[in-house]
């Protein structure tokens, strides 16, 4: 055994002996504390204690599928912004009117330009 | 905590992709050999230089041109007669010509008729530019 083994050996039995002393209210509310971190994990993970016993497929299907929906989201969302952007510019759509408008008019361009 | 900060970097990495990928492909022009008969027809005093343009200038011009076969015959030679006078002026000048254009269609139409006849009895001459002046802001 080497000095961090032995290190270590020292404060596990430390431990042992110091929760060997707790008084049973100290024990009462690490075991409450516990077990109310317990079920927010759980819930955080989507999974309930009934399903609990389907193990870790169920957990992993879920978060999947959460996942896949979150980005196919946020893709549509860019995709649409980009399309809306794209074709629908009421700045451009002006422009086009008054440049074609100009282009065909019955004056010549420089008429319209110092 | 860290599967959510791996989720993050991938989330971040993967927006970051999808956003590229999308305006790389939004951004892209077209080249002169892409365009419809009616496009080139429309757009031919701009061919020798057209696939050296900005893809946004192309829109432009891609949406004008789909104006084009709506016009007469005679309309049709005054747009190409034109449009390359047009694409040759400044940004500034492209501005000041269609605030021009605004302001004189807001005049009566007996008026607009006598400063056009005005023009076409002065044709050529320079002093044409002061019949149509911009409003004071």
């Amino acid at each position: 055994m080497n000095i961090n083994q032995r290190q270590l050996s020292a404060i596990k039995n430390a431990l042992n002996r110091n929760a060997d002393n707790l008084n049973n209210s100290v024990i009462f509310k690490l075991a409450t504390i516990r077990h109310q971190a317990l079920l927010r994990s759980k819930q955080a993970h989507q999974l309930t204690p009934e399903h609990s016993s389907s193990g870790i497929m169920r957990l992993r299907a879920v978060s999947l599928h959460h996942e896949t929906s979150l980005w196919i989201g946020i893709a549509l969302i860019i995709i649409f912004s980009v399309l809306v952007h794209q074709y629908w510019d009421p700045s451009n759509d002006d422009h086009v009117d008054i440049d074609f408008a100009i282009l065909t008019d019955e004056l010549p361009i420089d008429v319209y330009v110092d | 905590m860290l599967t959510n900060h791996l989720l993050g970097r991938r989330f971040l990495f993967g927006l970051a992709a999808i956003i590229f990928s999308i305006y790389a492909i939004s951004a892209t022009a077209e080249t002169w050999s892409q365009l419809t008969p009616t496009q080139r027809e429309a757009l031919a005093p701009l061919a020798h230089e057209w696939d050296t343009l900005p893809a946004k200038k192309q829109k432009h011009y891609l949406l004008l041109a789909k104006k084009y076969p709506t016009l007469t015959p005679e309309k049709q030679t005054a747009f190409l007669a034109r449009l390359s006078t047009w694409h040759s002026l400044t940004h500034e000048q492209r501005q000041q010509a269609r605030e021009k254009f605004k302001h004189f269609n807001k005049v009566p139409p007996e008026k607009k008729a006598e400063v056009k006849r005005m023009i076409k009895e002065n044709a050529g001459q320079k002093p044409a530019v002061n019949a149509i002046t911009t409003p004071n802001p």
